[in-house]
């Protein structure tokens, strides 16, 4: 192995990790907001959105985000959408995240007990202060693991925009490799840097567990 | 207790069904202000049903539930058919019922002086300060002010069913409902509950209480209610109900209640 690659290769390198950071943070807050929003429209339970929230569902779950981005940015420009690879990067894991997303939140809600709903209503909540201070607190604390774990996959799957050019992590290391004909350096780098932000995001994803579930402790 | 010109609640030929199944054939039934009502009945009779219809958790399909005179939960249109009403409505009706629930419902996330606070804070618009004596000076009532730092999962059923009794009574209702409020309750723990609930019958509270404790029905109710398949088969003052009952349904109601009873003492 020949460390001293990384003299000359840092440069690079951080900046796609910074790159990789910051199309990952922004893709996972669509997805984050993008989900909410599917799955609050989801539960307006009108037969129509129902179809065209399946439709969503079915496309952006039942493809590999390969296929969807590739489509969404060499494909894009033939119906008259031109997007830069960095917009359809971001705007590629924001979709494909909102339809897990939405899904978490459904089973969320679902876990909310009926009676807490009839306590905060009889009590003279309005709907929305029902959600506010009743359903979501009580829901955060379940679907955070299952969040944080979609948000790993989708740092992980961010990869893949390496294919479109976007000059993220993984394009950094492939022209490092390719550049001085080295493999074990870049890609063992390559394979450091995503554990280490997965394990920060995992760590962080703890935290705000063990915050959410205080009333969980028992005495 | 001053002279009320509407009754607390009115039931007028209430019906309710769910699917095929007619829960609620035909209610009738008034409730004066300070009067303390159990309803008794076996499981399947329209108990809890006619309850939730009280305070509008169930909408009814025909007849009318007063509040205080007024028709709940809808309003007439310009051609006197009637609509259901908008909810902000229903529950301006509603403001002075509440209801206790089988299954405490606190809200786990929220501690007990929280669970007790929120609703002063955020339907009543108390501010923080307010709104914290009234919750401690509630939970002083129910004897549960010594918890107040405590989350509902950390408190037996029948300290939950005390916070959620005052939980309700900080909003100042006129009329509590109960929903078999010691049913989820280990025997030794039902005490306790039955205790604050004598309590408010004894302040005055107008209650409507759907219980399995005939003896708690017998000592304080000044009306008691035998409900048997969707109808109100016999009411009346707890002393002639339960020593002179007139109905086959409700004699043999009463003697299973008394031989199970009996059984263990």
């Amino acid at each position: 192995m020949d460390l001293s690659l990384f003299i000359t290769y840092w440069p690079i390198l951080l900046k796609g990790l910074i790159y990789t950071l910051y199309v990952c943070s922004v893709g996972v807050i669509i997805a984050l907001v993008g989900g909410l929003i599917l799955h609050l429209i989801s539960r307006l339970a009108v037969p129509f959105i129902d179809l065209l929230y399946t439709t969503y569902l079915t496309i952006f779950r039942g493809t590999p985000l390969l296929v969807q981005v590739y489509l969404m940015y060499y494909g894009g420009p033939f119906v008259g959408i031109e997007l830069s690879a960095e917009q359809v990067g971001i705007l590629g894991l924001g979709l494909y995240g909102s339809a897990y997303f939405a899904e978490i939140y459904r089973s969320g809600f679902a876990s909310v007990p009926k009676g807490h709903i009839e306590a905060a209503y009889d009590l003279g909540y309005s709907r929305r202060q029902t959600l506010v201070s009743i359903q979501l607190p009580q829901m955060l604390g379940l679907i955070i693991p299952p969040g944080i774990n979609q948000t790993i996959i989708l740092i992980k799957e961010s990869a893949i925009l390496s294919i479109i050019t976007v000059p993220e992590l993984t394009t950094a290391a492939v022209t490092m490799s390719t550049q001085t004909f080295s493999v074990i350096e870049p890609y063992l780098f390559l394979a450091v840097a995503y554990w280490a932000i997965t394990f920060l995001v995992a760590k962080i994803g703890q935290w705000c567990e063990n915050r959410a579930t205080v009333h969980l402790v028992r005495s | 207790m001053e002279k009320q010109p509407h009754k607390a609640i009115k039931l007028i030929d209430l019906k309710k069904h769910y699917g095929e199944n007619q829960v609620l054939k035909g209610i009738n039934l008034e409730i004066d202000y300070g009067q303390v009502v159990c309803i008794i009945g076996g499981s399947g009779s329209g108990k809890s049903t006619m309850l939730r219809c009280m305070n509008f958790l169930e909408q009814y399909d025909s007849g009318e539930v007063q509040i205080n005179g007024k028709l709940l939960g809808y309003g007439s249109d310009a051609q006197g058919n009637l609509q259901l009403a908008p909810s902000h409505i229903t529950q301006n009706d509603l403001s002075e019922v509440c209801m206790v629930f089988q299954q405490f419902n606190l809200w786990p996330h929220m501690n007990v002086l929280d669970n007790v606070m929120s609703p002063l804070l955020r339907v009543h618009k108390l501010g923080k300060q307010a709104a914290r004596e009234k919750a401690i000076a509630v939970l002083e009532k129910v004897d549960m002010a010594h918890k107040i730092d405590a989350y509902p999962g950390q408190l037996s059923g029948g300290q939950q069913q005390r916070v959620a009794i005052a939980r309700s009574l900080g909003t100042d209702p006129k009329i509590m409902l109960f929903d078999e409020p010691t049913s989820a309750l280990d025997p030794e723990l039902v005490g306790e509950v039955l205790k604050v609930m004598k309590s408010l019958a004894n302040d005055g509270m107008t209650m409507v209480i759907v219980t399995h404790e005939m003896g708690f029905a017998a000592q304080v109710s000044d009306k008691v209610v035998f409900l048997a398949k969707g109808f109100i088969e016999e009411q009346g003052p707890p002393k002639i109900l339960f020593t002179a009952p007139k109905s086959d349904n409700l004699k043999s109601f009463l003697s299973t209640w008394s031989e199970r009873n009996s059984g263990i003492v």
